[in-house]
């Protein structure tokens, strides 16, 4: 089920990106090709990989403002 | 009071009936917003202004303009649409402390000075938390208290700044405000803690999620927003603020991907959007203060759907845990067809207005210069709604299967009602984007929706959930729902401050005790026989405060008497 979905979601990657090279904004930062692809797999890794270290860090047991 | 207050009058007599009426409440607090409307119609227009004689004193209560008048027909919406929402609901404290929250949210963008906002700003303050107070729940009692010392802080910090400004010969209508005197930062201050920056946030995730049912979803439409409304009055331009923004938007992602309790997870998401706005008001220029206001009036519609839905699956399900949830997709098939139209909004997705507005927004800041990776944090937002409404709202609490079976119904009449409207609206402001041109205060002309960023947003929302996908079947996903707490900026006041104060108090005890056993100045000798000494007395606290009040009722006269 999830080879299946990372399939669909490759071949919609694939085809989306392949467009996205040929119609660009005219100016802007984001009118370098790929600018969005990028953007989103070093964005989304970055965090997720943060979010669970933070997780760690921060993570408390569920009773820790009772007191109050 | 002038005439141009009647839509705030309006609200005010509507909460001062549904107060008494115990039995009508509900139908009051549907027609008033409907009422006040009208009133907004015929009285307010681009250029409508009033001045109010207090005493000696001329408060410029009414100045209108286009970008006013976005934010009181939104609040007027908002107020409206929650009032549908709530229509079975049957507290008359509830809906009347609704009604006077959305007059008093009504008069403060409608203020001509920094003082007719104050006064305003304070009434939010002492209106909404009623709201809070409204679940009657220990926790929403005790959140009730920290969010109205936020919000009470928020107004003396104000009120400082103003009198800082006042004297020194600072005008004090609504207007730029430079931060070149301790009046200005203090102004900042206020503001800030209403719009929720880093480190004064607090009172947001900790009031809004438990909120009653219909106090989370008017919360969220307004008294962040007034914060918005004032920033981008006063500080348009502070470069400042995009720093601030940025990290606004970026310091509750943890928080947003990780907690379990689902409401807490859109009171954070809250921010990440209001810290967008923030940065585009750092921005300043016509382009991003149009995406702003643009996208204040989307973000309120597309987080009260959520915030009706999880209201929703609440009475239903009894929860809103992620991980107690799951699988009331096939049970509430009306709620989650919304929340889906919601999660869409929040992801920015073409086709929903949220789309135009993020997109000018971004325009605005794009035209601002900033710099490629700046740019691309900022942009990247909206894929991380992917996973914050799409991943954790919708699938957690629909679509998956859960570990014990979930009895729900789907929700009644007119909640499905009030989500389909916002629903509709949503999409209508998505496929005919030229509707939302109205919606721009400063009329700039830039076209967002274009085929090349269209299919960026595609590319970027696609390609985030790829990667995320791909994580996850590497474990290296979200870690797993469950019932913790995440320690934030909180933890400060909550138990570090109370931690040293007790430490401090141990410390003064012992100093005192210490002291006092040298200083025995004045021998008494009670009729008891045993011996006092003046130092050791109990204090006449309740003599001390009718002493303190004389004095101020004195300075007051006096006040008055010279002016």
């Amino acid at each position: 089920m999830k080879d299946r979905l990372i399939r669909y979601l490759l071949v919609a990657a694939v085809v989306l990106g392949g467009v996205g090279l040929f119609i660009r904004p005219e100016s802007g930062v984001d009118r370098m090709p790929g600018f969005y692809p990028l953007t989103a797999v070093v964005i989304i890794t970055l965090v997720v990989l943060a979010v669970r270290a933070l997780t760690r860090l921060l993570e408390r047991p569920e009773d820790e403002y009772d007191a109050d | 009071m002038p005439i141009e207050l009647l839509p705030v009058g309006i609200f005010w007599l509507g909460a001062l009936l549904a107060a008494m009426r115990h039995d009508s409440a509900r139908w009051i607090a549907l027609i008033t917003p409907i009422i006040a409307a009208l009133a907004s119609v015929t009285v307010l227009a681009p250029g409508v202004g009033a001045d109010w004689q207090v005493m000696n004193y001329t408060l410029a209560a009414v100045r209108v303009d286009e970008m006013s008048l976005v934010f009181v027909g939104l609040f007027h919406l908002a107020g409206l649409l929650a009032a549908i929402y709530a229509l079975e609901l049957s507290d008359r404290a509830q809906a009347s402390a609704m009604l006077a929250y959305v007059g008093s949210g009504v008069g403060a963008v409608l203020a001509g000075d920094l003082v007719m906002l104050w006064l305003f700003w304070e009434m939010l303050a002492l209106t909404s938390v009623v709201l809070v107070w409204a679940r009657r729940t220990p926790e929403a009692t005790a959140a009730g208290i920290r969010y109205l010392v936020f919000n009470v802080v928020s107004g003396v910090t104000l009120l400082a700044g103003i009198a800082w400004l006042a004297t020194s010969g600072h005008d004090l209508a609504i207007g730029p405000i430079m931060l070149d005197s301790p009046g200005g930062w203090l102004v900042l201050a206020a503001f800030g803690i209403k719009c929720g920056f880093p480190l004064l946030h607090n009172w947001i995730p900790d009031a809004y999620p438990r909120a009653s049912l219909t106090g989370s979803v008017i919360l969220v439409a307004i008294t962040t927003k007034v914060g918005v409304y004032a920033l981008a009055r006063a500080f348009a331009g502070e470069e400042l603020l995009m720093v601030i923004g940025t990290v606004m938007a970026l310091w509750p992602l943890v928080y947003v991907l990780v907690e379990d309790d689902l409401r807490r997870v859109l009171a954070y998401s809250l921010m990440v959007q209001i810290g967008l706005m923030v940065a585009g008001i750092g921005a300043g220029n016509e382009i991003a203060l149009d995406g702003v206001s643009l996208h204040v009036v989307m973000d309120v519609l597309f987080k009260m759907l959520l915030f009706m839905a999880l209201g929703a699956v609440l009475v239903q399900a009894g929860t809103v845990r992620a991980s107690q949830l799951g699988g009331l997709g096939r049970k509430m098939p009306w709620t989650m067809g919304f929340v889906i139209v919601g999660v869409l909004a929040n992801s920015a997705m073409p086709g929903t207005g949220a789309f135009v507005s993020k997109k000018l927004l971004l325009g605005g800041i794009e035209y601002a210069d900033v710099g490629a990776v700046w740019y691309a944090i900022l942009a990247s937002l909206s894929a991380l709604g992917v996973l914050y409404a799409g991943v954790r709202v919708l699938y957690e609490a629909f679509l998956r299967q859960p570990e014990t079976p979930v009895e729900a119904r789907d929700a009644s009449f007119p909640m499905c009602l009030a989500m389909g409207m916002i629903a509709a609206l949503l999409l209508v402001a998505g496929l005919f984007p030229w509707l939302t041109d109205a919606l721009r205060p400063f009329g700039s002309d830039y076209q967002p929706v274009k085929l090349a960023k269209i299919l960026d947003q595609f590319q970027l929302l696609l390609f985030a959930l790829l990667t995320y996908v791909v994580l996850a079947g590497r474990g290296l996903g979200l870690p797993a729902s469950g019932r913790r707490t995440l320690l934030d900026a909180e933890w400060l006041y909550r138990k570090l401050i109370p931690a040293l104060a007790r430490e401090a108090m141990t410390l003064l005890s012992k100093i005192s005790a210490g002291v006092g056993n040298r200083l025995r100045i004045t021998e008494r000798r009670p009729g008891n026989g045993r011996v006092a000494y003046s130092l050791a007395r109990g204090w006449p606290t309740g003599s001390m405060a009718f002493w303190t009040m004389v004095l101020l009722v004195a300075l007051l006269f006096a006040g008055i008497w010279r002016s």
